[in-house]
């Protein structure tokens, strides 16, 4: 068996994404999606993770960070992520005959038949 | 004492009437600036009138549900006038499956709901189901679902002078204006609307 190449394609930051799709006033704000019963944070944006706030900080640890630079807080929506998800994960089984789905925002796809071509690009062209 | 004269109740103009809705002061301004604040309030005048039009006329957001198995119904061959079809017909060719026929990529599918009449003029009424597909590339004369300054908005894709894109509304009696999109606007078409759909009962 030759080498194989496998794509892991992850989206980033994914709760938060979903949240801005619907939300462009979102954009560029520190947003954080907390679990259930708002516990802790589930997702972070680029802005939160840049103050410092680590995957699954509680929420009470949270509040007076938030408050000071204005960190948007939602509670989470699992009923969007899974459409959402199931959105993502049906239109990478267009890019490739072998798909694993890996997680809600994760999925291995395998590129082996890809490499004749620019693996580089056919990425690119993924995202 | 004499009738006449007098305070009457309810006469005069009622308050709220002028022209900008509240009570006004006289002001002193310099010469020089009389015509910049002419423009000023004319501005917040059509602002104020403005803004009872719909900045957004968007409504709620759905999920398709597409099911395996498809809701197959007769479709009759002829367009029925609102009367009977004609017993000399084949009516039943087809089948037509509703999801089938709104939706092409489902994945990239989403159903609005239409608030206001900014759009009746093509079809689109409060309370309208539209099919908006993010996949389909716009092209000048598509309604598209936009975001213009972080709100959504339904309205028809068209270029305007120096091919800045404006949105059109559909509405003859001229209550809403074009949106004309400048570069210190956000803007972004959000999905294509390749259809729509309404219930009466």
């Amino acid at each position: 068996m030759g080498n194989r190449s496998i794509a892991l394609i992850d989206v980033n930051n994914f709760y938060v994404s979903c949240e801005r799709v619907f939300n462009t006033r979102l954009e560029g704000k520190p947003v954080v999606v907390l679990s259930n019963n708002d516990g802790c944070a589930v997702a972070r944006s680029n802005e939160v993770k840049a103050l410092g706030v680590k995957m699954g900080q509680p929420w009470f640890q949270l509040k007076d960070l938030a408050e000071k630079y204005g960190i948007i807080a939602y509670s989470s929506n699992y009923a969007l992520y899974t459409d959402m998800s199931n959105r993502v994960m049906s239109i990478l089984t267009t890019f490739s005959p072998s798909r694993e789905v890996y997680s809600i925002d994760e999925c291995f796809l395998d590129l082996t038949e890809f490499k004749t071509r620019s693996l580089t690009l056919y990425g690119q062209l993924i995202r | 004492m004499s009738n006449r004269g007098g305070k009457r109740e309810n006469a005069g103009r009622p308050s709220g009437q002028g022209k900008y809705g509240e009570p006004t002061v006289t002001m002193r301004i310099p010469q020089s600036q009389g015509a910049t604040i002419k423009n000023f309030l004319d501005a917040y005048q059509r602002k104020r009138t403005d803004s009872d039009h719909e900045a957004t006329n968007v409504d709620e957001f759905f999920i398709p549900v597409i099911s395996d198995q498809p809701t197959l119904l007769p479709l009759f061959s002829t367009k029925v006038a609102a009367g009977f079809p004609s017993p000399a017909d084949d009516h039943v060719e087809k089948s037509l499956d509703v999801s089938e026929f709104l939706i092409d990529h489902a994945a990239s599918t989403f159903f609005v709901t239409i608030k206001g009449d900014s759009m009746v003029d093509v079809g689109l009424l409060p309370g309208d189901k539209v099919v908006v597909d993010r996949s389909k590339t716009p092209v000048i004369g598509d309604i598209v679902l936009a975001v213009v300054d972080r709100e959504f908005t339904i309205k028809i894709f068209d270029h305007g002078a120096n091919k800045m894109p404006r949105l059109m509304p559909a509405n003859s009696s001229g209550a809403y204006k074009p949106i004309y999109i400048r570069p210190d606007m956000q803007f972004e078409i959000f999905g294509v609307v390749i259809g729509s759909f309404r219930r009466f009962k």
